[in-house]
Order: C-alpha cells, then structure tokens, then sequence
C-alpha cells in the first residue's frame, strides 16, 4: 500500500474531526419538539446496520449506488441548511451528487472518489453533529460501538459480507468508504468507521468537557495512525475492521469518565458554557451544609415552646409564630441570606 | 426518538379516524417533553405542534378543518346517540341522524341546559364506557354538577395536563406548584399534582385554607435539595386570590417576602385591577385561563391583545344568544356553548352544552397572534338572566375591586331590573365614604355601567345575600397564625 496515502489517512481522519468539531460549536441544528436518544433507538440503528449490508448484497451495484447517492444527496442538504438556508442548500447538495454521477457515467474514477470522499466528508460531518445535538449520550455511542465492534468482526473476519460489499461497490459513484487510492487494495475507512471516529470526539466533549474530546481525538487518530503503519510495514494486509480497535477504546472511555464525573453534562449546560463537574454518587450525597448547621445552632434559653427560628449564616436571625412570619422577619434583617426554618 | 415518533404518529391516526387514544401514546409524548427539557432547556423547533397547543390550527388549511370539525362532530353525535340515555332519546324524538350532521344542521341539535346534566348525570354516560371518577363542580350557583370520567381520560388530561404545565406555565424541576383550590374539587387537584410533578416540580396542596395560613405557608423557606427556596408557583381561584391580596396589602407584606414567579387563577372572573393589585403584592405575573369540568380537556387561553382563544382541537365551540340560542352576532354577548370531542372524551358525553359562561364576540376578524384560533374576550360572568348580560360581573369586579376602600374578596350584588334602575350594593370597610362612593359612580359613568344607583354598606348583614365565591368554601385546619401568642422578633 502506498505509505503516503496512509498516512495522509491519518491526516484526514484528524481534519474531518477536526470539521465536525468546528461545525459543532459554530452551527446550531435543528431538532425536533420532543424526543431524546433511547436505548431502543441504539438498537433500531444497530438493526439496521448489520441488515443493511446484507440487503444491498441482495441488489445489483448501480442499485447501491442510487440509493447511497440519495442517503449523501440528503445528508448533505441537511448539513448544509442550517448554514445557508433549506432552499439554497438543496442546490450544492444536487449539484454535487448530479456532477458525481456525471464523472461516473464519463468514466472518470478518479473524479468520482474526489466526489464522493466530498461528499462524505459532509454528509459525516452533518450526521455526527445531528446526532451530538440531539442529545444522544455517550453511554449510546458506547453502546453502538460495541455493538459495531461484534458486527465488525463477524462480517469482516469470520464472514465474506465486508469483503463482498466493499467488492460490490468499489469504484463506483457514492461508495460509502472514504477512499484515497483506488484498485484491488484501497487506502479507505468505511463510513460506519469514519462516523464513530468523528461521533464520539464531539459527544465526549458535550457530555464530559473539551480534555476528554481532545482525547477521544486523539485516540481516534492514533488508532487510524497504527493501523496505517501496520498496512505500510506489511503487518496487515487485508481488510482491517478499524472498529475492533476503536470500538473497545470509545467503551473504555465512556467508563473512565462516568466513573470520574459520576454523570454527564447535559445539552443546555454545554451551551451555556457550564464547566463539568464530578456530581456526587446517590449514596455520597450529603445532607445540606446550612440544614445541619441549622440543627446545630443552640436555641436561646427562654424561648417560648411553638416558636419559629429562621436561622442563617450559623445564627439565629429571627423568631416568629410562624415559619413565614419567621422567614419574613429574617429577611427584612438580611435579604441574602438563605434561611432555614426550625421550631422549638 | 423512534418512539415518541411513532407515539406521535399513533395519536395523530386515531386524531384522524377519530378512533380511541391509547393514554400511552400521550404519557410518552409528555414523558418525552420533560426528558427534551432536561437535556436541552428547552423544546425543538415546531413545539406548537404538540397536543393541546395552540399552533397545530395555524398549519391547517380551513377546507381539512371544516372536514375534521364535521367527521370530530358526527363521531361525538354517532357515540352520544348510540350509548347515552339523554341524547338516544332527544335524537329519536327529532328524527336527526348523526350521520347526516355538518357544522350547519348541528345547529337543529337541541342545546343541552346545565340543568339536565345536573339533574341527572348517568344519562349522559356512555354504556360502552367504564367510569372511574366522579368530578364534582364547585357549585357556587347552586347544586354542584357531577361528571364522570373513565381512567383513559384521565390519562390522558393528565398527559395533556403535563405537556401544557411544561410548556404553558413553564413549570420545571427547581419549581415548586402550591395548589390554594378546593380540596374537594377532585379532577383539578389530581391534574395539578400529577402534571406538576410528571414535569419533575414538587407540589403543595394548601386547599382553601384560611388565607392567613396559606400566605405564611407561601413565605415560609422550603430548605429542599435542587429547589428554589421559596413556593415559585400558585394556582387559586380570584376570589381566594383576593383574599391573599388584602391580607398581604393589610398585614405589611412584601413582594420580596415571597419566592413567587407565577400566579395562575381560574374558576372565576378575574378583574384587571384584582390582577394588578396581585402582581404588586406578590412580585409575580399573574395569568389565567378558562377550563371547566364538563368540557374538559377544551380550554381557552388569553393572548396580549385581550382575546380568550378557544382551542378546537378538543371541541367544537358555539357563542349562543342564552335567551334565543341563535348565534350571537359580531360584538354581541353570548353564552359559550361546547361540545367536547370523542375520542378525547369517551365517558360523560356533552353535545352543545350551555356552560352558563358569557362572553363577547369581537366586533372584527382578530390579527393577533393567536388568531387561527376561535376568539371571544375574556369570560364576563355566568348568566343568571338578562341583567347578568347588561351589568356582567366583570364590570362591576372592574369597578370596585379597583377601590381598597373596598374589602377583598368584594361582596356586592345587584337589585332591581332594568326598567325600574338597577342598584349596586357594595359592602365597603367604613361608612361613611362618600370619596369612595363618587369615585365609583364616576368610573361607573365612565365605564358606560346602566346603574341607576350605588349603595355601600360596612355591615355584611345590612347588605341584600351576595352569591358565594370560592374563597367561601373555607377547609378547617387545627393550626392557626392569628391567635399565635409567640412575637416576632430579629436579630437574637
């Protein structure tokens, strides 16, 4: 295999992480009114990757490439519209799919992996980012990952079903593989690689701050880093299902960090630029500071029985008959301080 | 995301073939919305579109919404006809066919008074339903009106309940809903608690307590984890509203005493002073709506422009002279006249049932925001004969609520007839007031009133019987915050 273009590989997997990071923090998407990501939506979406391939098996190759080419055309509207508008983005996403097919039928291979890889690389882009603003978690990424990784190595090296679908659809307009060399051996990353490589970055950094998707980065990066020198020293030399390494590492990661954080940070607080912080475990929740502080403040001696302490800063602010009276006396004397109500 | 999609596509099906709603499918959609809300702060685009929200109208082109009004009216009538007691007997009388009704010749299906409800609720029950709860008015016009509801509609107002809690009042988890209405009054009290606390919001039940222990439990601290430190929300009734008002203005309360951040009334005319005298003593905007049992789960919500927009997403709505029960015209005052739909209602079925409530229609086609919606103004008051139309409650809650010379919740009734001259009795807290009183009959003149006099009283039994108000139906507690011989005292 051609060591340059693996590592350029490399070099593309980190920029398209790179893009989907830009568009993430840049272009807002839109949602629907109600709904967030459920296990049942991870399995729907594992159902229909493990069945996928096996139905375009079932079609002849121009037939693959017609609905891909649909699947990009889309993806790439929609990634495009927030950006520039629903109408407008319909006219590179036609564009661009219309002058794809075109080189196609003009014979022109080289073309039609430059076009194809564009749109890719948009339609990952857009895709990712849908899914990481629509709330899906990284315990979903994880599990879609894993649930990848077992696919992953049934159909790459216990079965024929990678190799007969890459076979099917090489060389031909809207292939989903990322491809920069052609032939028998192409230097490629499939798409269901590509998207957890630039997915699980953005998720990461959503869910648990900017260090762990700089790291999921970089993971990625690195993995597709050490399995390019492994094509260029010889080690590998037939398909490599990618996800048999990543897919473990995206579920390790989201251990780490649920373990360090003991939760995530939702939507709204990313947005709102609010930092991520370890929440405390149900069985490490601790009473309020100021309740126990309450209790402990020594009632003054002579107090009638049935009367009302509103008590703050360690001190008693205020009595009353009731707790509102209490409350309301205490808060003439200080308007800031939260107050606890006790009665003796 | 699949499957509150397909919950979705589940509800608008059986919307469409008007075919029973499996509670489910809007639990989910609700249950949906509080995760959308927890995840992101706020919901998608087009969440107008939701159940029971006010923007699925504007999306409909006016010929499909005549087409559903008539298939939602034939269903409703088909279901009355075949399992109802009153309505097989009325029809049969009349020789209508369901079948053959359209929004025109719905017109010839008799108005159903209140009173034949009242009389003699089973009649009006469904033989193909299983009733589960009797929900009772209030009856402060009389007996009170019985209205029995199966567990699926239960549900479902509950999950129609939540989605508007979340998206109506703004209710979140941080928030905590004091429910100051009858304990008795059961559906309200059940929907209050479930949708408050479906949103993830803790929730208070004060009933109609003395007002003076429900202002305390307001201002009192609530010390809960992940909770405002104060009650943020109350829903009463304006009457019961009042009476918190004149305690708060006559005991030296403070806005900032509250944690208020949401005052919703209902049940009652609530006048534009009482509102604004709420806001001042409370710090917190004060909104309303219109609902009632009968009708339930239709409701109206007010816009800027002063409109009450009548959903028609639940139910078919008619302005009826109360006297002729032909439409009322343009600018005239009417009766709101309902129909609650099957499948949103499946157990007491209503058709064309005279709510009693008057309002008016607007004199132009309304441009404001909410205008794909029915609109009337605001309701006026209940008819109780043609003076409750010439001098509605609303103009007299208006004028005297306006005064603080006038005891809140303001007791005034009227004598006499139109021909003879109507007299405004008021009862006011001393005598004389004669300030008081040529301020009135000044803003009375102002305000168009056709009163051929005001009378104040400072005694409640010199004044002729007023009608009861909600805060009249006092619940009895053992505490009390009146006879309390503790003092208050700071800074020990």
């Amino acid at each position: 295999m051609n060591p340059f273009a693996l590592v350029a590989l490399s070099a593309c997997a980190a920029a398209m992480i790179g893009a989907a990071a830009a568009y993430f923090v840049r272009v807002r998407m839109p949602r629907p009114p109600v709904g967030v990501y459920a296990a049942s939506d991870i399995a729907f979406l594992s159902v229909g990757v493990v069945v996928a391939p096996l139905l375009y098996l079932s079609l002849s190759g121009a037939a693959v490439s017609a609905v891909f080419g649909l699947v990009l055309g889309l993806a790439v509207q929609f990634t495009l519209a927030p950006v520039c508008g629903g109408r407008w983005a319909w006219a590179p996403a036609l564009a661009a799919t219309a002058v794809t097919a075109a080189f196609a039928f003009a014979d022109r291979p080289v073309a039609v992996r430059v076009c194809t890889d564009l749109l890719l690389v948009v339609a990952v882009v857009g895709v990712a980012n849908l899914w990481a603003q629509s709330g899906m978690r990284p315990v979903h990424v994880a599990a879609f990952a894993a649930v990848l990784t077992g696919y992953d190595l049934v159909a790459t090296t216990l079965t024929r079903v990678t190799l007969d679908f890459a076979t099917q659809v090489q060389g031909r307009p809207f292939a989903p593989m990322f491809a920069l060399t052609g032939g028998d051996r192409p230097v490629a990353i499939g798409l269901g690689d590509l998207l957890l490589l630039v997915l699980f970055p953005l998720v990461a950094t959503r869910a648990f701050g900017r260090r762990a998707g700089l790291l999921a980065a970089s993971v990625g990066v690195g993995v597709t880093g050490v399995v390019s020198a492994l094509f260029a020293v010889g080690a590998l030399t037939a398909g490599f299902p990618l996800l048999t390494l990543l897919g473990p590492l995206i579920v390790a990661q989201h251990l780490v960090w649920t373990r360090r954080y003991g939760g995530e940070r939702r939507t709204v607080d990313w947005r709102a630029g609010t930092p991520v912080r370890a929440r405390p475990r149900d069985e490490q929740a601790l009473p309020a500071a100021e309740l126990t502080a309450a209790l402990a403040v020594p009632v003054p001696d002579g107090s009638p029985e049935g009367t009302w302490f509103a008590v703050g800063e360690g001190r008693v602010l205020a009595t009353g008959p009731t707790p509102g009276q209490a409350r309301r006396a205490a808060g003439r004397q200080a308007p800031e301080v939260p107050v606890v109500i006790r009665m003796v | 995301m699949f499957g509150t999609a397909l919950s979705q596509l589940r509800y608008g099906m059986a919307i469409l073939r008007n075919r029973r709603i499996r509670p489910q499918d809007l639990e989910r959609i609700a249950r949906d919305l509080v995760a959308t809300l927890a995840e992101f702060g706020e919901p998608g685009a087009d969440s107008a579109l939701l159940p029971g929200q006010s923007g699925q109208a504007a999306q409909i082109d006016p010929e499909v919404r005549g087409t559903v009004t008539r298939r939602s009216l034939r269903a409703t009538a088909r279901s009355a006809v075949r399992h109802t007691a009153y309505y097989h007997r009325i029809f049969g009388e009349l020789g209508l066919d369901p079948d053959g009704l359209d929004a025109e010749s719905y017109a010839r299906v008799p108005v159903t008074p209140k009173k034949a409800l009242r009389s003699m609720p089973t009649a009006f029950v469904s033989s193909a339903a299983v009733p589960a709860l009797m929900a009772l008015t209030t009856g402060t016009s009389g007996a009170p009106t019985a209205v029995w509801y199966s567990r699926a509609e239960l549900d479902t107002t509950i999950a129609l309940s939540t989605i508007s809690a979340a998206l109506g009042l703004g209710l979140r988890p941080r928030h905590t809903l004091a429910y100051a209405g009858c304990s008795r009054a059961t559906l309200p009290l059940l929907n209050a608690a479930e949708s408050a606390t479906r949103v993830g919001a803790s929730f208070v039940q004060f009933g109609t307590v003395d007002p003076a222990i429900a202002l305390d439990r307001l201002a009192a601290p609530l010390g809960l984890p992940g909770k405002a430190p104060q009650i943020t929300h109350l829903t009463a009734s304006a009457s019961y509203l009042a009476a918190l008002v004149e305690l708060a203005e006559r005991g030296g309360w403070r806005a900032a005493d509250f944690g208020l951040e949401s005052i919703g009334v209902g049940g009652e005319v609530l006048s534009e002073p009482l509102s604004r005298r709420a806001e001042a003593a409370f710090g917190a905007p004060v909104s309303t709506s219109y609902l009632m049992t009968e009708t339930l789960p239709s409701g109206a919500t007010p816009c800027p422009a002063g409109h009450l927009h009548h959903t028609s997403e639940f139910g078919h709505l008619e302005v009826l002279d109360p006297l002729t029960w032909e439409q009322a015209a343009p600018g005239a005052i009417g009766m709101i006249v309902h129909t609650p739909y099957v499948p949103y209602r499946e157990c007491t079925l209503l058709l064309r049932y005279a709510t009693g409530d008057l309002v008016r229609l607007p004199d132009s086609v309304p441009s404001c925001e909410l205008a794909h919606m029915p609109a009337t103004s605001a309701i006026l008051g209940r008819w109780t004969g043609p003076l409750s139309a010439v001098l509605p409650t609303r103009s007299v809650l208006d004028l005297i609520e306006a005064e603080p010379e006038v005891p809140l919740p303001a007791r005034y009734v009227l004598t006499g007839d139109t021909d003879s001259g109507v007299l405004l009795h008021v009862l006011v807290r001393s005598l004389p007031a004669a300030g008081l009183l040529g301020r009135l009959e000044d803003r009375a003149t102002a305000a168009g009133l056709p009163l051929a006099g005001i009378v104040l009283h400072d005694d409640r039994a010199d004044l002729p019987p007023t009608a009861p108000v909600r805060a009249d139906l006092r619940e009895h507690t053992f505490e009390s915050v009146r006879a309390a011989d503790i003092p208050t005292g700071s800074g020990i």
